[in-house]
């Protein structure tokens, strides 16, 4: 049992790292500020390409002719270089401390460089896939160093992992190399994807909650960012009636039985965050209702189901739950579930590389939720639960 | 012809180059979504079971159809057709159903694997040149050489 009142400020303090914005999701499936001009360079790069391709200017004569007299896989290469040197020129501007911006700077430049060579007939393999190794390894490192992945870091990585490919393909009738080539493009490709999982997790201080270590939910999970202020007394009041109607309304679910009778579809109960939910209370309209809560959630115990508490949710996508206890009641979405179809059910989490398992869509976002957690000696009545508190309350639970 | 150098190996190098490429990426990333979808499935339950299998499938037939273009097999064209095409008719729907509902469009690495990768297989694969270079017997390696892929490469 925690030592405080937690209807006064211990979720407030989560909800203020989240910052200004009025949700929050991990960087994992959007664009970090830092990386928002690397992003519109990338955009604007063909415009700039067709100008200089059209105009023809002295100085780069030479190169468009040599561009134009590649043939089509060298001719992607050439894109993946620009891509890549465009990219890392963004980053410079818009991302890191003065050594970053030299770094970033010399890829840009080597890149170039590299373009310049496979234009105009000189060797350029070995010089990209010294540039694209280093270049996916220094991010690799970088994440596992606590830098969010985003999606201009994992699209950039893909461009970078095809023009490995393109370089390490082999000449000639070498089988084995050419399986090689195949296995080690797998390979970097899979690696990228679970260094940015590891990333997306790293930042949100760890893969069981919602909540955040550096400012940020977890994968798949969007939080609302409430006011910065401590709830008013009409709000604590508002949020403590709230936990106590629905303490009192879901008493009667303890067994599990009793819930099924009542719609809720229990399924087998495992883990200590099991959601059983009701589907005629989906979309009855009728919201925060203590009496017909949408989910009810239990944890397997060693000696049966140990019920935790509900959740309330929001009936359309991204629709926004009422603040009755301001910054008490603090609200989540999920974002990015795959959810499968047949059977119906949840297959995963969209993959850093874009895909939800076959045969599973892409949920983009959800309507919020909340939890209202009735065990008794809670640590708090909403938001989040500690694993390592229910695993005590469970093993000791009546 | 420098040792390394390899831009008048037409196959290689073409246009079917870069298809062969292209579905390796996607043959890859069908890898990592099985293993995803695997590991996910130790955390939640069986439930994901069939999106699992679906997947391993489909990145098996990805690899397989990467491996079969190199060698122009008309059956790797169909399948990588079929693939790609089921790939972003998916995609398609998932983007019109999030912007319509949710107001929220793919996000840029999906329309990127998602739309723009499989599109250019498809349309380079129903190029006239493309589909002549599978109407020829099969070739027996990924490197053979000498095949016209692209007009513009061998001209």
């Amino acid at each position: 049992v925690i030592a405080h009142d937690p209807f006064h400020g211990e979720v407030a303090g989560a909800a203020a790292s989240l910052g200004g914005a009025t949700t929050v999701g991990n960087p994992l499936y959007d664009v970090l500020p830092g990386h928002l001009l690397a992003a519109v360079l990338v955009l604007l790069l063909p415009a700039v390409a067709w100008t200089i391709a059209a105009a023809r200017p002295r100085r780069l004569a030479a190169y468009v002719d040599g561009y134009q007299g590649l043939p089509p896989l060298h001719r992607l290469a050439v894109w993946l270089l620009l891509i890549d040197a465009t990219v890392h020129l963004g980053l410079a501007f818009g991302h890191g401390g003065p050594g970053l911006r030299i770094a970033f700077l010399a890829a840009a430049a080597w890149g170039l460089l590299i373009v310049r060579r496979l234009t105009v007939g000189r060797r350029w393999r070995l010089q990209t896939a010294l540039l694209m190794t280093g270049s996916l390894v220094a991010y690799w490192a970088s994440v596992a160093g606590g830098e969010p992945p985003d999606q201009v870091g994992l699209a950039t990585k893909l461009v970078e992992v095809a023009a490995l490919a393109i370089v390490l393909r082999p000449v000639g009738r070498s089988s084995w190399r050419a399986t090689a080539a195949s296995t080690t493009t797998i390979v970097l490709v899979v690696v990228t994807s679970a260094v940015a999982w590891g990333g997306a997790f790293a930042v949100a201080g760890g893969a069981s909650g919602h909540d955040h270590g550096d400012g940020y939910p977890a994968p798949a999970s969007r939080m609302s960012a409430a006011a910065h202020a401590e709830a008013t007394d009409a709000q604590a009041d508002a949020a403590r009636d709230l936990q106590a109607a629905t303490a009192i309304s879901i008493e009667r679910y303890r067994d599990p039985r009793v819930a099924a009778a009542d719609g809720y579809e229990i399924g087998e109960i495992v883990g200590l965050d099991h959601h059983a939910g009701n589907p005629a209370y989906q979309r009855d309209g009728r919201i925060l209702d203590p009496e017909r809560p949408e989910s009810i959630i239990y944890a397997a115990g060693p000696d049966g189901p140990v019920l935790l508490g509900a959740m309330f949710t929001m009936e359309g996508p991204g629709e926004p739950g009422p603040r009755i206890g301001g910054s008490i009641t603090t609200w989540h979405a999920h974002e990015h579930v795959c959810l499968s179809l047949v059977p119906p059910a949840l297959a995963g989490i969209l993959s850093p590389l874009g895909g939800c398992p076959i045969g599973s869509i892409d949920l983009p976002i959800t309507g919020e939720m909340i939890h209202v957690w009735t065990a008794p000696g809670a640590p708090q009545p909403f938001g989040d639960l500690d694993d390592a508190w229910r695993e005590r309350y469970v093993a000791t639970a009546p | 012809m420098h040792p390394i150098d390899d831009t008048h190996d037409t196959d290689r190098t073409g246009l079917l180059g870069i298809v062969q490429l292209l579905v390796l990426l996607q043959g890859a990333i069908l890898v990592t979504g099985t293993i995803e979808a695997l590991v996910f499935m130790g955390f939640a339950g069986p439930g994901g079971a069939l999106t699992l299998g679906v997947t391993a499938a489909a990145a098996v037939a990805t690899l397989a159809a990467a491996a079969g273009l190199a060698r122009r097999s008309r059956a790797a064209r169909r399948l990588t057709l079929v693939c790609e095409t089921g790939i972003l008719a998916v995609a398609v729907l998932e983007a019109i159903l999030s912007t319509v509902l949710a107001g929220v469009p793919l996000v840029p690495v999906a329309a990127l694997t998602r739309v723009a990768v499989p599109l250019a297989v498809i349309l380079l694969l129903r190029r006239p040149d493309s589909r002549a270079a599978f109407d020829r017997p099969a070739m027996p390696s990924a490197t053979t050489r000498g095949g016209l892929v692209s007009t513009e490469a061998a001209s």
